[in-house]
């Protein structure tokens, strides 16, 4: 299906290209969402994405699928988006104490008890982005996405036990996040 | 204190990612240990927050807001194309026209043809030559006698140092 798209894309049919778009925005936009932070940058990079793909249609080889292309590209176009904003949305927990809302909620650090899946994930969200920047790569694909790590490893252009090593590293961190987060609640 | 170096073994086992023969080891240790038990607790349900994470989309209007602006985009490139072409094409001649004048003017004139005209028979021309010929022979011997003078009249620096002496 995709390969066939690829070739009607690739004889100008917009038509062709914009179903390409359609079968993998959601997984390109869902990926930098989760790495850049906020809904706004992920969709410049979806387009940056989208375009640079349409730039090199042509040259792109039938026999390679172009999933672990995009994904590759997408945490490209992330870092670079990155580079040039050179700002990280860094909330201190305080605020995200007001923001997620959990005034008044019970005061124990259990999360097994207490959260409600929703707040396990706004809580998750802020970690995030607190990780460093390799890490939190590795987390969203391998962890958010659900890619394999020999996938991951590709996208980000390291080795899989580079992946591993940042990918365990990132987990214990959102860990102790969480703990610290629930242990600052009054 | 002495589960520390377990947490990294831990943090990839909930996620699937270690070897069967590690995943076994690990296994084995937590089924000793309390204290990584509830870390393994704890990570798993964290692994399982982060895949709902990525369940999570953003509101269904963000989706044909970014087609719209690649498609117009493409279209826009694509109509510019030719006339960015020819924009190039055009600045490229302004810009290799003194280069290609300089390059034609430079070109040596072709090679003149030579006509050979056969001469007249051997006998008449040495005959008709003659005069010529001696005087030619003439000038090429003067310049011979004048060195032949200038080397006698000039003296030699040793020589104008004998003459000193």
């Amino acid at each position: 299906m995709s390969r066939r798209l690829l070739e009607l894309a690739r004889q100008v049919d917009v038509t062709a290209f914009e179903d390409l778009i359609k079968q993998h925005e959601r997984f390109v936009f869902g990926i930098a969402w989760r790495v850049l932070g906020n809904v706004q940058d992920a969709q410049d990079a979806a387009q940056e994405v989208f375009l640079r793909l349409h730039r090199y249609l042509n040259s792109l080889d039938e026999e390679r699928k172009i999933a672990p292309w995009l994904y590759q590209l997408t945490i490209n176009v992330c870092r670079d988006i990155r580079r040039r904003a050179r700002r990280r949305c860094v909330v201190p927990l305080e605020e995200l104490w007001s923001e997620t809302g959990f005034e008044g909620a019970v005061t124990t650090a259990d999360p097994e008890v207490i959260l409600t899946e929703s707040e396990k994930r706004r809580i998750l969200e802020q970690g995030l982005l607190r990780l460093a920047e390799r890490e939190r790569e590795a987390i969203v694909l391998r962890d958010v996405q659900g890619l394999p790590t020999a996938e991951v490893a590709g996208a980000m252009g390291f080795t899989e036990n580079t992946v591993r090593s940042q990918i365990s590293s990132g987990r214990l961190k959102l860990r102790a996040f969480a703990a610290q987060f629930l242990r600052r609640r009054p | 204190m002495s589960c520390k170096r377990w947490e990294e073994s831990i943090a990839l086992y909930v996620g699937g990612d270690l070897e069967p023969g590690e995943a076994a080891l690990v296994e084995r240790h937590l089924a000793d240990c309390a204290s990584c038990c509830v870390l393994a607790a704890n990570l798993q349900d964290i692994h399982l927050s982060l895949r709902g994470l990525g369940m999570e989309t953003p509101e269904e209007e963000v989706f044909p807001g970014i087609r719209r602006r690649i498609l117009s985009q493409v279209e826009q490139r694509r109509r510019h194309w030719p006339r960015v072409a020819a924009l190039a094409a055009g600045f490229f001649l302004v810009l290799a026209a003194p280069a290609v004048q300089r390059f034609f003017r430079d070109v040596p004139p072709p090679p003149a043809a030579r006509i050979q005209i056969p001469g007249p028979p051997l006998a008449l021309r040495s005959a008709r030559d003659a005069p010529e010929r001696a005087e030619a022979r003439q000038v090429r011997k003067a310049p011979r006698l004048q060195r032949d003078r200038t080397s006698l009249s000039r003296p030699s620096p040793s020589r104008g140092r004998r003459q000193r002496w």
